[in-house]
């Protein structure tokens, strides 16, 4: 069993989960408080990884964080190395992908606050900002949690994007989903199995997690 | 000195277009029936909702001014807000409520003591009663010295027993309080044991007429019932505002 393979999934999902929940939080709260020029625009950018083959996604991923993609040429002007076939090159296509599944969890906990309670903190004196820590937050500290907990296992099942970014280096961008896949292709089922009911329990628990944050809609008996 | 508005704008079904003063240590009630535009007022005299054409000023402040291009956030304006319900923050126990925006501790605990909520002010909003919460949300707007409060139907939710006992309340607090009170409500009982100035809107215009067609007519029908103005009252209450009426400085 590829224990490397492992950890680098778990590390990966940790450190997208943190950036992504320190993104989505304030995104989600303008969707949902503020007027946004474009809303609609933006929504749509935010949820097309939901819809797009991650092998698209990944190509164009690939175009832009290479040597003559923007983001990539750009990365290398400041840092000096490339951003393609890295670990930091991963961490962010991952955000990319999971983007619409920290913003949603979100946006619902903050669209379930009473209106009239950021109001109340406006007259208080409020600013924006201190309304998102002092009132948002502490009251959509659930959804935030359902949040985390779906873009953790969403990165952990990352494969063909990964894969377009990353390739399968060993100890930098080799996560458990492309080690299945090559121990499959090498016949090695035994590796295959291992990794991949180690994944199985961890993954259900995570998920009951998430049923248990978010509300419940129960309609009949 | 205290507050002067001057209010134009376009609702779905009507102009609301009024103008009034409250001065310090006054009580204001802008009263009307449903869909009067009463709420939009006191939420543009907030900073809540931009209205067409505005000219608001508190003391020497120009919170908004159509002609200067001046609009005052509500977060600068300074002003204790107290909602119909659900203002509280429910992540907080009834003193961190209070305390939210205070500017100072002993102030926090007068009002917990003055509106006799000390004893529950260890508990989260949602297991306190509703006239319980409204005392809370009254001493929260109290709690950072507004320089204008500004009251949207807050006895409205609650049952007559706690209504009364909160309209005494505030009545006394009136007199301590040297601020403009703006006090928005449908009911005229409580509109005439609390103001000391009545601004009476229908469709979004001042209307004293009706006002006054509405008392005559309620004070005949209670007549005709036996009893007096509304259901449920006493006496006591009716002469209350028997002597309301007679004495009532202004209708605007």
């Amino acid at each position: 069993m590829d224990l490397v393979a492992l950890y680098l999934s778990i590390k990966l999902a940790v450190v997208s989960t943190i950036v992504l929940i320190i993104i989505a939080a304030p995104l989600s709260y303008s969707l949902v408080f503020h007027r946004i020029p474009g809303r609609s625009f933006v929504e749509a950018l935010i949820n097309l990884p939901i819809v797009l083959p991650p092998t698209v996604l990944g190509f164009y991923l690939l175009v832009v964080m290479g040597p003559k993609g923007g983001i990539g040429s750009a990365w290398e002007g400041v840092f000096g190395s490339p951003l393609l076939f890295t670990f930091t090159g991963i961490v962010i296509a991952s955000i990319i992908y999971s983007l619409p599944f920290a913003v949603a969890p979100m946006k619902a906990a903050f669209a379930r606050i009473e209106p009239r309670l950021v109001e109340n903190a406006q007259v208080l004196g409020l600013s924006p900002v201190a309304i998102f820590f002092r009132v948002i937050l502490p009251n959509s500290l659930a959804g935030l949690a359902a949040s985390a907990i779906l873009v953790f296992l969403h990165t952990i099942g990352e494969f063909g994007v990964i894969l377009m970014v990353g390739g399968s280096i060993p100890g930098k961008t080799k996560v458990a989903s492309i080690a299945i896949y090559e121990a499959v292709e090498a016949l090695r089922y035994q590796d295959a199995w291992l990794m991949s009911i180690t994944l199985v329990p961890v993954c259900f628990v995570f998920l009951l997690m998430v049923n248990r944050l978010t509300p419940e809609v129960r309609h009949g008996a | 000195m205290g507050l002067d508005v001057r209010i134009k704008k376009r609702l779905k079904d009507f102009e609301l277009n009024v103008t009034f003063s409250c001065e310090e240590g006054r009580l204001l009630a802008i009263v009307g029936p449903s869909g009067a535009g009463k709420t939009t007022i006191i939420r543009i005299l907030a900073g809540l909702q931009k209205p067409d054409q505005v000219l608001i000023t508190c003391k020497e402040e120009i919170w908004a001014s159509t002609k200067d291009k001046i609009h005052v956030p509500a977060r600068k304006r300074g002003i204790g807000y107290v909602f119909q319900e659900f203002t509280l923050f429910p992540h907080l126990s009834v003193y961190k409520n209070v305390a939210f925006a205070a500017k100072d501790g002993e102030r926090v605990d007068d009002l917990l003591r003055l509106f006799d909520i000390r004893h529950i002010k260890d508990s989260k909003p949602d297991k306190i009663s509703g006239g319980e919460r409204q005392r809370c949300a009254i001493c929260q707007a109290l709690a950072r010295s507004p320089k204008v409060l500004l009251l949207d139907e807050p006895f409205s939710a609650l049952d007559a027993l706690t209504r009364r006992k909160l309209r005494e309340m505030v009545k006394a607090l009136k007199n301590e309080l040297h601020i403009p009170i703006i006090h928005v409500t449908h009911d005229i009982r409580e509109a005439l044991f609390l103001a000391d100035d009545i601004l009476p809107v229908v469709h979004g215009r001042v209307e004293g007429k009706w006002m006054l067609q509405f008392m005559l007519m309620s004070r005949e029908v209670g007549r005709c019932l036996g009893r007096g103005i509304g259901a449920g009252n006493n006496n006591e209450e009716e002469e209350e505002i028997e002597l309301s009426i007679a004495t009532k400085e202004s209708i605007l």
